[in-house]
């Protein structure tokens, strides 16, 4: 599995770390792993934050995963944020508005964490 | 429409005088291989142009996998018996990559500048042509839309 969660309570917040690109090889697998987690995960959450920090680039199949993802997140209540480190998965994000459903962290990898 | 998949023919028609970095065919079958490719050209970009495009390697990429998949699938119908050609040049002169991608469908009626995706209301819509748009520098098409071409420039060189 490629993708792994971690939950912290007092943030009521589980970070998804998703590895990889997000392309349509792959879309589907991601998908489910991130769907499972999402599901599985029992803890009260307020904030799903997704970690594509290893992700290079996205494709237009990995763009609609993601719309999948927090439109499921969002009607669950939750707030979403994405964390990324590609100035091309930046641009793919912008030019599609993605900060309209969802807060983008974008950072240098090797910036530290908050 | 009848493609040509010779390097000269191509060259006479569009990018006269570049520099050809890449000329392949591609099967329509071959669309399982598209990760393959991807890394092909990538390393291709990047040994042959080994200083430009900075932060740019993995935008020309994805408009690569995106217009190739688009061919592929929509083009040649993931079918052995169609290809699409793929011609990667580089114009020197005005530091720019030229990408011409060529399918034997009948061609699709994408508006130029399509507006910019409503993520609330995108559902699966394909949008990859879209994001070649946004991401390159130019794009137009050819022969009623079965043949893509876009262009980076190289602005940090100039």
């Amino acid at each position: 599995m490629k993708t792994s969660a971690k939950y912290i309570a007092g943030k009521r917040q589980l970070t998804l770390t998703v590895k990889g690109d997000l392309l349509s090889t792959n879309a589907e697998q991601r998908h489910e792993e991130i769907m499972e987690l999402l599901q599985k995960s029992n803890e009260p959450r307020e904030h799903v934050r997704l970690d594509l920090g290893t992700a290079k680039m996205i494709d237009s199949v990995g763009l609609n995963l993601l719309l999948g993802v927090v439109r499921f997140v969002r009607e669950e209540g939750s707030k979403v944020s994405l964390r990324i480190t590609s100035p091309s998965v930046n641009r793919v994000l912008a030019f599609s508005q993605f900060d309209r459903v969802a807060e983008i962290d974008f950072r240098d990898k090797d910036a530290p964490e908050d | 429409m009848s493609i040509s998949t010779d390097s000269t023919s191509h060259s006479e028609l569009s990018f006269s005088g570049h520099i050809e970095l890449i000329d392949e065919t591609y099967s329509g079958n071959e669309i399982v291989l598209i990760d393959k490719m991807q890394a092909v050209w990538r390393r291709s970009l990047q040994y042959a142009l080994p200083r430009a495009f900075e932060g740019r390697l993995f935008d020309v990429v994805t408009c690569l996998r995106e217009g190739m998949l688009n061919a592929l699938l929509h083009g040649c119908e993931e079918s052995a018996e169609k290809t699409c050609s793929l011609l990667i040049t580089y114009d020197p002169m005005r530091r720019a990559l030229n990408v011409r991608i060529d399918d034997p469908g009948s061609g699709h009626h994408f508006t130029p500048k399509l507006e910019t995706p409503e993520v609330l209301g995108i559902g699966h819509t394909p949008f990859g042509l879209t994001m070649i748009q946004h991401l390159s520098d130019e794009c137009k098409f050819e022969n009623e839309g079965s043949t893509l071409m876009f262009t980076f420039v190289d602005k940090k060189s100039t």
